[in-house]
């Protein structure tokens, strides 16, 4: 039973250990994304081209730098996994802006921002939770 | 703490993201002509890009609940 009990106190150690702690910088720029789609979509940017390509590449460039601050540090794979599937949409949704003549539908860029807005929302969840 | 109120501790993060639901909007829009062909296609992969973030919340919050659960059990006084 004493040798269970150590088991249970190395294991605990070692998941500690592995445990990534909460990150108010990370979790700043998290509030960030959520912060610009919550405006897109209250402000209905959608409606003006300009405006949604604008927010579109302001989304697209916080999720570069999430991305980008989430690497190299150690056991944080989830938030880097996370962080890339998010820069994913962010960078086809600036993307059809750039590259094609006509820009994209407006019910398009409503369904896009939705679906950034969950990932995004998802994101800082798991954040959150992380020990203090 | 009990096992059931660590338990309940876990978020349903597939309920928050609903991609069946999204899924159905995303193809109503496609039946209404309010977006194309490619851009519902882009938007289903947005779905599955989701999933990926789903699946990785809910790694992560098995982790954090065996942590604590480990936590309580080495807590627990040894019996003599």
């Amino acid at each position: 039973m004493a040798l269970l009990k150590k088991l249970l106190v190395v294991s605990s150690i070692a998941l500690t250990a592995c445990a990534v702690k909460f990150d108010p910088v990370e979790h700043s720029r998290m509030v960030d994304v959520r912060h610009r789609v919550h405006q897109a979509q209250t402000e209905q940017h959608c409606a003006d081209p300009k405006m949604a390509r604008y927010q579109a590449e302001n989304l697209d460039n916080d999720a570069t730098w999430l991305l980008f601050y989430t690497q190299y540090i150690p056991n944080n794979d989830s938030a880097e996994k996370m962080a890339t599937e998010l820069k994913k949409t962010t960078e086809d949704f600036v993307k059809r802006y750039r590259d094609t003549e006509k820009p994209p539908s407006k019910v398009f860029c409503e369904l896009r921002l939705k679906n950034i807005a969950t990932q995004i929302e998802i994101i800082q969840r798991t954040n959150a939770r992380r020990p203090r | 703490m009990s096992y059931e109120t660590l338990y309940g501790m876990l978020p349903g993060y597939a309920g928050i993201a609903d991609l069946t639901a999204r899924a159905q909007e995303i193809n109503l829009a496609l039946a209404q002509e309010q977006i194309t062909p490619d851009e519902q296609a882009s938007l289903l992969e947005d779905l599955v890009r989701t999933q990926v973030i789903v699946d990785e919340a809910q790694y992560h919050e098995q982790k954090l609940f065996a942590n604590q659960l480990i936590k309580v059990l080495a807590s627990l006084p040894m019996p003599s």
